[in-house]
């Protein structure tokens, strides 16, 4: 058995989701000896995944389990809630949508594992938005110097899309998208009709064979995990990669507690507790990367406190888990008469809408800031548990007998929808702290109690996404069964966390006292403590945070490359 | 015309359902027969018992672990009544739509689990006082009865669309859950599938997008779309 206290690695990465992957990959490449931590077992996608297994043959039919929140085949290990073990807090605050959930992965790959493949750059304009609006700080870095990190994760991952030249949605360098659904030229009929982009999705699905990896087969369950690695993973497409360097060494079942500090005031590396045995490790390393997902990152920042950091590393400003934000969430959906009794087709395509519609709005004539995109669902999917919920609300208006099963036939796959997914401000009332209460995990590591709260940007920003998908369904012919939730109900925002877009509570910024990271996702504290995650994010963005994860972990990788070259750290 | 051939079809459901009471009644008979030694069999009862006895030990095979006996006979009958057999696909009970909800109200999480089991007694109280017999050996044109007060929530009217009792659901209420729990069962299954004529999760080589005969007939051409848009789209 190897004695892991004497080997002292380069970096020591806690996590192996997006970023700890693309770390750990950029790392290795660069010839960085390098240890990963994963918290839950080996996970791979090749061998794992549940794809195209039928529902038919499951007694579940693909419902899902309180492990499997969204769906017994998904591939992620974890989901809302982990158990009694493993808790946290939340401090529900008065106003709608104004508590906590928090998914939290555990297996290799993280939540890259079953995610939704958006895979959309960050544009110029989010990069300055303290300038531009001043709601919030800007990035200490510029849309150029992440730039070159987006190329890159488009030449090495891969990913379907179009150019378009949309102001700050910037292009990349795209595979050939597959063709739209037939109810989604319906839906871009509609949004042309009204001024609104709808244009082909940027999903990181292979449409064409990509750096050895197999092109997708359209069976639209990416979700499930691609036995073919048809589209991105985290293990398959970096960790797996990686370990090809020997450079990687990678140790799951280790749940990080704490990074641990050096006389000198430096990290020395990570200690963690065996999941199995429960006995307390450590692993040695130069430099420290935390990519444990945003929250859980903040978490051990804050829990690594010595006599040198009493308030926990990167905290001198007291800045670790705030500006958390989340995106904003709400979705609408209609009838559409045109889509009734279409001949049958396999509509399963890749999986994940083929349009989508990013934002296009004019935030001087609207009555709130930043903006949203436009996520399009609908057609019929692999039927399973849940099949055409509530038959009632369709024209036949319910029944029973043969004339109940023709309109089930009649109405498959007449449903619309739309999910906004917008850009939320940070704000003083949404942060996370270690529970004041002094609750500890089953591991003996304290818990985080989370705070949540949305502001009239957020609930007007809502507000008009409902109005907007209602007035695009409605000019596809769509009629509706439902009202937009009231003012009071905030017009039905999703919790804080609920759509898994969690960053912040590290942030970078260029000032010591008002931030965490410098413009290399560097503690200003300690020197070789750096982050990868979604942590660092000083604001989000009207798109989805992975790709620049990504992108900013391996410019971070670059970044510590040159200061040990240099021999700073 | 129409109505003498409905009357004919519920005449021979009703004479099915006798069928099946028959049924009942032979295997009582059947099980007592050790003791009853004297009771002459014709070769119809014999065969129509030899056909029960195999039908019972196939569902005997399958031992619910959420409803009672009576629970599931109900839930046999009634799974039927809302999605029956038709000439291309099978029924509700043929796609094992029983042992579905059994499982599924058995498998943790937020399951409607008391709700299911007040709406069966409900329909059997409704039966007994309307026809003087639970629902599942009503009769089916007394059984549709029923089903017409609940089946459509926008025209039911009066107790159907009151709490069955104190801090209960409506009748309605609970039957649009049944029917999603059965729809939910039935499509799912094989039978479903090809009920749905279902082709998808399979490999598919080249995506082409929508059929030719679904842009069709939504007047739709991929040609069309390349011309105006590129193809990018």
């Amino acid at each position: 058995m190897r004695k892991q206290s004497q080997t002292t690695y380069d970096v020591a990465i806690v996590g192996s989701g997006a970023g700890g992957g693309m770390a750990a990959y950029a790392l290795t490449q660069a010839g960085a000896n390098v240890v990963m931590l994963e918290a839950g077992a080996w996970w791979d996608n090749t061998k794992d995944a549940f794809m195209m297994r039928a529902n038919a043959d499951s007694p579940r039919r693909g419902a899902s389990t309180p492990d499997k929140p969204f769906g017994e085949f998904d591939a992620c290990v974890g989901g809302w809630d982990l158990g009694p073990g493993e808790p946290f807090v939340t401090a529900p605050a008065p106003g709608a949508g104004n508590t906590f959930r928090w998914w939290r992965a555990r297996m290799l790959g993280g939540r890259t594992n079953h995610w939704g493949r958006i895979s959309l750059r960050f544009g110029p304009d989010d990069f300055r938005r303290g300038e531009l609006d001043g709601l919030s700080d800007s990035w200490p870095i510029s849309y150029a110097d992440l730039e070159p990190y987006y190329d890159k994760c488009d030449r090495l991952i891969g990913l379907m899309g179009s150019k378009e030249g949309i102001h700050n949605q910037p292009d990349g360098i795209f595979l050939r998208p597959p063709r739209p659904r037939a109810y989604e030229m319906l839906v871009k009929q509609a949004s042309d009709k009204m001024g609104i982009p709808c244009v082909p999705a940027r999903l990181s699905v292979l449409t064409q064979a990509h750096n050895g990896r197999a092109q997708c087969h359209y069976c639209g369950q990416c979700n499930r995990g691609c036995s073919v690695n048809a589209n991105f993973t985290s293990p398959n497409v970096l960790i797996i990669p990686a370990q090809k360097t020997k450079k990687l060494t990678v140790i799951t079942g280790a749940m990080a507690r704490e990074i641990t500090v050096g006389p000198d005031g430096k990290a020395t590396g990570v200690s963690y507790v065996d999941v199995a045995t429960m006995q307390e490790r450590q692993v040695r390393a130069r430099v420290v990367v935390l990519a444990a997902s945003a929250l859980e990152s903040a978490r051990i920042l804050l829990n690594s406190k010595s006599s040198r950091f009493p308030q926990g590393i990167g905290n001198s400003s007291g800045m670790v888990g705030k500006c958390i934000t989340d995106t904003t969430g709400a979705g609408e959906s209609a009838f559409i008469p045109a889509l009734v009794d279409l001949p049958s087709a396999n509509e399963d395509g890749v999986g994940g809408g083929h349009v989508y519609m990013p934002w296009w709005g004019d935030n001087k004539k609207l009555d709130f800031p930043r903006g949203y995109h436009i996520e399009v669902y609908g057609g019929r999917g692999q039927p399973g548990s849940g099949f055409m919920g509530n038959i009632q609300n369709y024209p036949g208006g319910g029944g029973y007998g043969a004339q109940l099963k023709a309109d089930y036939k009649k109405y498959w796959g007449t449903r619309v929808g739309f999910d906004g997914r917008g850009e939320m401000i940070p704000n003083a009332g949404s942060y996370c702290e270690i529970d004041p209460g002094g609750m500890k995990d089953k591991y003996g590591i304290p818990v985080l109690k989370v705070h949540w709260q949305w502001t009239d940007y957020e609930y007007n920003q809502v507000k008009h996404m409902r109005e907007t998908f209602r007035a695009i369904l409605t000019e596809m012919g769509g009629t509706f069964t439902n009202q937009i939730p009231s003012k009071e109900n905030g017009y039905g925002i999703s919790a804080g966390g609920s759509i898994i877009h969690e960053v912040g509570g590290a942030c970078m910024g260029s000032d010591p006292a008002k931030s965490v990271l410098n413009k290399s996702c560097q503690t200003w504290d300690c020197e070789n403590v750096f982050m990868a995650d979604g942590a660092p994010f000083t604001t989000q963005a009207d798109k989805n945070p992975t790709w620049t994860i990504m992108a900013l972990a391996w410019r971070t990788a670059d970044q510590i490359m040159e200061l040990r070259k240099a021999g700073q750290i | 015309m129409k109505r003498a051939e409905d009357e004919k079809t519920r005449g021979r459901e009703d004479e099915a359902h006798e069928t099946d009471v028959r049924r009942r009644d032979v295997l009582k008979v059947l099980a007592a027969a050790p003791l009853a030694a004297v009771v002459t069999w014709s070769q119809n009862d014999i065969e129509r018992a030899a056909e029960s006895v195999a039908r019972i030990a196939d569902e005997q095979q399958f031992a619910p672990k959420f409803f009672n006996a009576q629970e599931l006979r109900t839930v046999r009958v009634l799974v039927d009544d809302i999605i029956p057999s038709d000439p291309t696909s099978g029924s509700a009970t043929a796609a094992k739509v029983p042992e579905f909800m059994d499982f599924i109200l058995n498998d943790g999480g937020n399951n409607p689990r008391t709700q299911m089991r007040n709406g069966l007694t409900w329909l059997d109280q409704e039966s007994q006082r309307r026809f003087a017999k639970v629902y599942a050996d009503a009769a089916q044109a007394d059984r549709n009865k029923i089903l017409d007060d609940i089946a459509w929530p926008a025209r039911a009217t009066g107790a159907f669309t009151t709490p069955m009792s104190a801090g209960q659901q409506t009748p309605v209420a609970w039957f649009n859950t049944f029917r999603n729990l059965t729809a939910s069962g039935y499509f799912s299954s094989r039978v479903g599938l090809k009920a749905l004529n279902y082709t998808g999760n399979v490999f598919v080589r080249e995506w082409k997008g929508a059929s030719p005969a679904m842009l069709q007939k939504l007047g739709l051409s991929y040609d069309e779309w390349d011309k105006k848009y590129g193809r990018g789209y």
